[in-house]
């Protein structure tokens, strides 16, 4: 079974991935993510104070690790449409959650290299000083929004399977993420229902733990946020098979693959 | 493409390549005419409404954020630049990538096997086609003006409107500019995806759309002064903050300047490109 789980991420990954070219990759994976940390903290330093470059610099991070991500998770389940493989992968017996969740598995490591990315033009680029961050604390909130980034980013691909837009949905997660999860504008400064809307944001739990893990707190004092993370990432699992079976039966039943 | 053929069929048949042979006059009413047609065949294939509102759900949380971070923030100078310049930034982010792309998409859909027989020269062609998209980009960059204004919470009191707006209108034309260059030289290149891709949003750092490119690090300051772009944007913030007429004066000369160089250097580049083509037979199939 694990072999077999393997076997799709791996393939998957290959065959349904774009930017899996040296000069795409490099382009969106690693220079994308951190011209946006640069642009957002000058952005800060010139408007405001250097403490506010800072949070800047730390929320654009995160936004670098999840938005990435889900380009490419949403764009490897719009090419099982365009690449006329749905309905081999609905005609076959195997394992749907399998199936939903392969698509996205490769794609975590990939945002650890944004992350490495960022990071790397918040310190040498832009002179961040993250001396007193606790990186085990730190890496475990971005790993646990790399891992809610991918779930959400299922989710919302389950929309490209269907709608057959990419642009659409990927730009219109990408302005949720900026938007919504307290990266650039604190939480609090959003009106009601966007402040409710982030709460079930992917990265927002995980981005509040990781200011904390960078002023030195412990993995102890953020395992509240990190939980509150995973459980956001439990819930796009359930939501996101759920529809991933619902567009399945629909298919089936209407036999429309590429509509 | 079909705004060439009538270009050739009214017109005295001069020798394929060079228009002007067997005639003492340019001929610039065809040229024109060229240039208007393809102008407006890609204005009519963009304004589709999902080519408008993908691009416009994309500039949201962008333009949302950075309104909010300038707008709140104690700098008069930063509304100054993000007033005018995420709208101008939006243009780059979207102009870079289709204008960019412009040569190499024609060569791919079999178009430029049309275009190169056609007398009209390929650069004019392009540029009517760059133009159009120019005009379908502005679409979403005068949302993107419209979240900054209500996000943003204030505006910068303007000092000298009419400066501004030929400000704004030269620092179109430096986006054109830069962008066009971009046609020939990803199709020389054979470049992949990706190159253009990360031009898309180090636009943000180096063009001067949204701070001075002074806080940039000394090698990207002077690759940024490099570009039109940021003498075109610090005549704008020059403009709406009041600064001497002779410096706005003296940001338009160099802006210009270095948008007549790049012009020199793209139509340069689209010789290559087209003898390129013609030397290795392969139009189209590149």
């Amino acid at each position: 079974m694990l072999r077999n789980f393997y076997i799709q991420s791996v393939c998957s990954y290959k065959a349904l991935f774009n930017w899996l070219n040296w000069p795409a990759f490099v382009a969106v994976i690693i220079v994308t993510p951190s011209v946006y940390v640069a642009m957002f903290g000058l952005m800060g330093r010139f408007a405001r104070d250097e403490a506010t470059a800072a949070a800047f610099i730390i929320g654009m991070t995160a936004n670098g690790v999840a938005q990435n991500l889900s380009g490419g998770v949403i764009q490897s389940l719009t090419n099982e449409r365009y690449g006329g493989t749905l309905p081999f992968l609905f005609a076959s017996r195997g394992s749907r959650l399998m199936m939903f969740l392969s698509r996205g598995m490769l794609h975590v490591p990939t945002a650890a290299m944004s992350l490495a990315a960022c990071l790397l033009t918040a310190t040498l680029l832009l002179g961040a000083d993250l001396g007193p961050a606790n990186w085990t604390a730190v890496l475990a909130c971005y790993a646990m929004m790399a891992v809610s980034g991918m779930c959400f980013a299922l989710c919302g691909g389950n929309l490209a399977m269907s709608i057959s837009s990419f642009n659409f949905i990927y730009y219109g997660m990408m302005s949720f993420f900026f938007i919504l999860t307290g990266a650039i504008i604190p939480r609090s400064e959003l009106p009601g229902v966007l402040r409710l809307a982030g709460e079930v944001m992917p990265v927002t739990h995980a981005l509040e733990g990781s200011r904390k893990a960078y002023e030195g707190s412990g993995i102890g004092s953020i395992a509240g946020d990190i939980g509150l993370e995973a459980l956001v990432a439990l819930g796009y699992v359930v939501v996101g098979y759920a529809m991933f079976r619902v567009i399945e039966t629909f298919q089936r039943r209407t036999g429309a693959y590429d509509e | 493409m079909s705004g060439f053929a009538p270009v050739a069929n009214r017109e005295p048949t001069a020798g394929m390549g060079s228009p002007e042979r067997g005639s003492d006059r340019p001929r610039l009413r065809p040229y024109a005419r060229a240039m208007y047609l393809s102008f407006r065949q890609r204005v009519k294939e963009q304004l589709r409404i999902g080519f408008i509102i993908g691009p416009i759900v994309g500039s949201t949380g962008p333009a949302v954020t950075l309104a909010w971070a300038a707008g709140r923030g104690d700098n008069p100078e930063a509304t100054s630049y993000v007033f005018i310049g995420f709208s101008l930034y939006t243009m780059w982010l979207m102009g870079i990538a289709m204008i960019g792309w412009s040569l190499t998409s024609e060569a791919w859909a079999g178009t430029l096997d049309l275009m190169m027989t056609t007398r009209t020269p390929l650069p004019l062609i392009m540029l009517g086609k760059a133009l159009g998209l120019i005009a379908y980009i502005s679409i979403p960059a005068t949302y993107a003006f419209f979240v900054v204004l209500l996000v943003g919470g204030r505006t910068p009191s303007i000092d000298s409107v009419p400066l501004l707006m030929i400000a704004v209108v030269l620092a179109v034309v430096a986006l054109v500019a830069t962008h066009f260059l971009f046609a020939p030289l990803a199709f020389i290149s054979g470049t992949t995806a990706g190159f253009i891709s990360s031009l898309m949003p180090l636009g943000g750092v180096i063009t001067g759309f949204l701070f001075p490119t002074g806080l940039l690090p000394s090698p990207l300051d002077v690759f940024a002064h490099g570009l039109p772009t940021s003498w075109a944007m610090s005549a704008i913030v020059r403009s709406i903050e009041g600064g001497a007429f002779v410096d706005v004066l003296a940001d338009w000369g160099i802006a210009l300047a270095l948008c007549a160089v790049y012009a020199v250097a793209t139509v340069a580049l689209f010789v290559v490109a087209e003898r390129r083509v013609r030397r290795r037979g392969n139009l189209g199939t590149l």
